[in-house]
């Protein structure tokens, strides 16, 4: 105990001790939006990461049925709380708002797939998981399709979807380190991701924590409260800045002129920009049919996330899993409503050529400093951004590593492993994951809400179709369970393959036909409904479910008797 | 055979009447969820015209007089607005050279033989970055009330030499109508609560559509599971 404890706190020394040395490292003057260390930012960002693990060492889980003493403590409320809380991340953070500012409308068709996802989710599957009484993802998939070689599969998979999902995280971890401490991204990655592992390898000596509804407080505060100040100072409905904001999208799509300034003087007036609000407009690049595509992978997505869909365990009750499904999506929708204010506020205010090409991920940020919002707001909104990141960062490498640890470690390579084998197996994963996102995060590969978008159309076709016909269809059979991965395995394939080939300018057949219709962001379009397709035509013609398994999808799942 | 078929479970053919209940209030909900987010695309989809911007349509009108040199000081003076509200568009825009070249071209022949000379040493200095006064050319472009316009015209000038000038080039068509001609609807047209209506609708209406279609779901649910007693091992 006392050893964890040391452990705990010399990390703990050990990553305060690296900001404050970045302090003089890395100090500069200026006003510049960037290029500088700023000080309340690094502050304001160390109080919350502080104050998460301070939180974490007081509300101490001691195993796993505290764990779920903690699920049944906690109110439909607050367990919505904590789902959008697990849910938010750099990406709703940082990237929808980036998207928009960059493609207007298409930018909306991600705002609207990671919400319309919760209703497919609710309606199809949360309560339905939950009376099926497994823990993971993983386990409900090895066991409705009575699979070994599936749960390894599902397991990989599993982890590859959190490395995804990572890579999008630590490159917002990048751009608010960059900004804040005025380093450059390569730098800000490394530190940042130090810091993020470090603060992951403490709070996961804590065990699980309660904290999670302190943290949706914490980043919905953050995010609200700049909306409220820019559009109170710039003369716009503030009582309600989601609403508020309509006249600046309307001002950018018109040009019309205001009475205020940026905070580097500019007029805060942008010349007609219709293709910031038109549908489809051509000078995004994004046609309609993408649009299409990217909502229905990112919504397919959202209901076959694993740790999303695990979410449901916990809960005590299926009716519970219900209400706090629907509480998370008011929960997250708060968030959802808010961002493209960001978005049209950062259109106007930087549309001055002197302000010069900036980073879209960071134009939340931007946003704010152009509007002249007090500095500690600010660098508040930054913590979040960074909170946000972190919250989602160390959640996926807990599950990323115990997936190895336990369902590839102890399942398969050593199953005679010890508690502690098992453990260091898990640290050691949780390092070399780490390691190996922010590598990849150094590549710069696409924006933030892009690359978790992949995450979300590996979902949607690998994970998505097996719990969808699993649940409603005991029919379905192992065979047919491979079919469908296999099916979604072999299309993300192609689409990553064409993708980092593209990417070093490796010129492949087809690329043109394979970036626009299987794009790594929207493929699962079509690899979801032909996964289906498999299960249902391999199972047809292979031999029945066993009756035990059909016996408990009907009596337990859906109240056959 | 026939006991092991009781326990089969298929969305389209539900066994009993709890499933079925359960079923139609999932499609119920399903079929609004999909009609509201992909319905509406849909319909905007079908409903649009494209649609210039009303600057585009003047330039059009002026460019054959600009190629052939007979055109007015007033459609040179639309032709450079329009170049300039194109160049102003995006930070991407004021690096096509071709483009503010056609800017530059254009206020050149606005000029008086005076201001003709002040534009290309003020083009000289513009292209290595340091700051000009450009006064001149706002009032004769008209824009001297629109900040925005005002901004862009220091780094929409080219250094180009009077005998390469030309008012129009027929390479920059596509990226015109790329960038002025916008799908519009009456959708889009329709200002509520100051915002176009179809970006209210998706932005804001339709997540709250999510929230409700939710809400009602676990209503209705709850109240099933009550009336078939289902789930009560939980309580």
């Amino acid at each position: 105990m006392n050893r964890i404890k040391y452990k705990a706190l010399s990390l703990l020394v050990f990553f305060s001790t690296m900001l404050i040395l970045a302090v003089p490292v890395f100090a500069a003057s200026g006003t510049t939006l960037e290029g500088s260390f700023k000080t309340m930012p690094a502050i304001i960002l160390g109080a919350c990461i502080l104050l998460f693990l301070v939180v974490g060492f007081m509300n101490k889980a001691e195993g796993t049925a505290d764990f779920y003493a903690a699920g049944r403590s906690i109110s439909r409320v607050g367990s919505g709380m904590a789902i959008a809380s697990n849910w938010m991340s750099a990406a709703s953070f940082l990237g929808m708002a980036a998207i928009m500012y960059g493609s207007g409308y298409h930018g909306l068709s991600y705002v609207v797939g990671w919400t319309g996802g919760y209703c497919l989710l609710l309606l199809l599957m949360a309560s339905q998981i939950r009376r099926f009484g497994k823990y993971t993802a993983t386990d409900f998939i090895g066991d409705r399709y009575y699979s070994g070689g599936l749960r390894l599969f599902t397991a990989i998979i599993a982890i590859f979807i959190s490395f995804c999902y990572m890579v999008g995280q630590f490159g917002g971890i990048g751009l608010m380190f960059k900004w804040i401490f005025g380093m450059n991204y390569t730098y800000s990655v490394i530190i940042g991701g130090g810091v993020c592992l470090a603060y992951t390898l403490v709070s996961g000596m804590l065990g699980v924590t309660k904290n999670q509804i302190a943290q949706y407080i914490i980043l919905i505060t953050a995010f609200l409260i700049p909306t409220f100040v820019l559009t109170f100072k710039f003369d716009y409905f503030w009582l309600i800045p989601e609403l508020g904001y309509g006249r600046v999208v309307s001002d950018i799509v018109a040009g019309n002129a205001t009475p205020f300034m940026n905070s580097l003087g500019h007029a805060m007036q942008t010349v007609p920009q219709p293709e910031f609000a038109m549908p489809w407009d051509t000078a995004t690049g994004k046609d309609f049919f993408q649009w299409m595509a990217t909502c229905f992978a990112l919504m397919i997505g959202t209901a076959g996330l694993p740790h999303v869909l695990q979410k449901f365990y916990v809960v005590p009750k299926p009716s519970d899993a219900r209400w706090s499904v629907t509480w998370g999506l008011f929960f997250i929708c708060l968030l959802y409503w808010t961002a493209p204010v960001y978005s049209a506020f950062g259109r106007i205010l930087s549309s001055n050529p002197e302000v010069g090409n900036l980073a879209a991920d960071a134009i939340v940020v931007y946003t704010a400093q152009l509007g002249s919002v007090n500095p500690l707001i600010v660098g508040f909104l930054a913590a979040g951004a960074v909170s946000a990141a972190f919250s989602t960062v160390s959640g996926l490498l807990v599950a990323g590593s115990s997936a190895f640890s336990n369902d590839i470690y102890f399942k398969l390579i050593n199953p005679e492993a010890t508690g502690d084998q098992q453990i260091r197996m898990a640290r050691i994963a949780t390092i070399a994951m780490a390691l190996g996102v922010m590598l990849v995060a150094m590549l710069k590969l696409a924006l933030v809400a892009q690359l978790v978008a992949l995450a979300f159309s590996i979902a949607g076709c690998t994970i998505f179709p097996l719990f969808l016909l699993g649940i409603w269809w005991s029919r379905s059979n192992r065979s047919g369970g491979i079919a469908s991965l296999t099916v979604g395995a072999s299309f993300t394939a192609i689409a990553l393959v064409y993708f980092i080939c593209g990417k070093f300018s490796v010129a492949l057949p087809g690329a043109a036909f394979v970036g626009y219709w299987l794009n790594p962001w929207y493929y699962a379009w079509i690899a979801a409904p032909l996964a289906i397709l498999a299960n249902i035509f391999v199972s047809m013609n292979t031999e029945d479910t066993p009756e035990e398994i059909r016996k408990h999808l009907a009596s337990e799942v859906h109240g056959v008797r | 055979m026939d006991e092991s078929k009781s326990f089969d479970v298929n969305f389209f053919k539900p066994s009993t009447p709890f499933l079925r209940e359960n079923i139609r209030a999932i499609v119920i909900g399903l079929v609004i969820w999909g009609v509201a987010t992909y319905g509406f695309q849909i319909l905007l989809k079908i409903m649009e015209t494209p649609t210039s911007e009303a600057i585009y349509l003047s330039f059009q009108q002026a460019a054959p007089k600009l190629a052939d040199g007979s055109a007015s000081p007033e459609e040179k003076v639309t032709a450079a607005n329009f170049y300039l509200s194109m160049l102003g568009k995006s930070t991407a825009l004021l690096k096509n050279e071709a483009l503010k070249d056609a800017f530059t071209s254009t206020v050149y022949n606005l000029l008086s033989d005076a201001e003709k000379k002040t534009l290309l040493a003020v083009a000289q200095t513009a292209a290595t970055g340091e700051k000009v006064d450009v006064d001149f050319i706002n009032t004769a472009l008209g824009i001297t009330d629109n900040k925005a316009m005002m901004a862009a015209v220091p780094y929409s000038l080219s250094a180009i030499t009077p005998d390469k000038m030309a008012m129009t080039n027929d390479s920059l068509t596509p990226l015109m109508d790329k960038f002025f001609i916008h799908n519009q609807s009456v959708l889009t047209d329709t200002i509520v609560f100051g915002f176009p209506f179809h970006y209210l609708y998706t932005a804001l209406i339709l997540l709250t559509l999510f929230v409700v279609i939710c809400l009602v779901y676990c209503q209705v649910i709850d109240r099933m599971m009550k009336r078939y007693g289902m789930e009560s091992s939980y309580e």
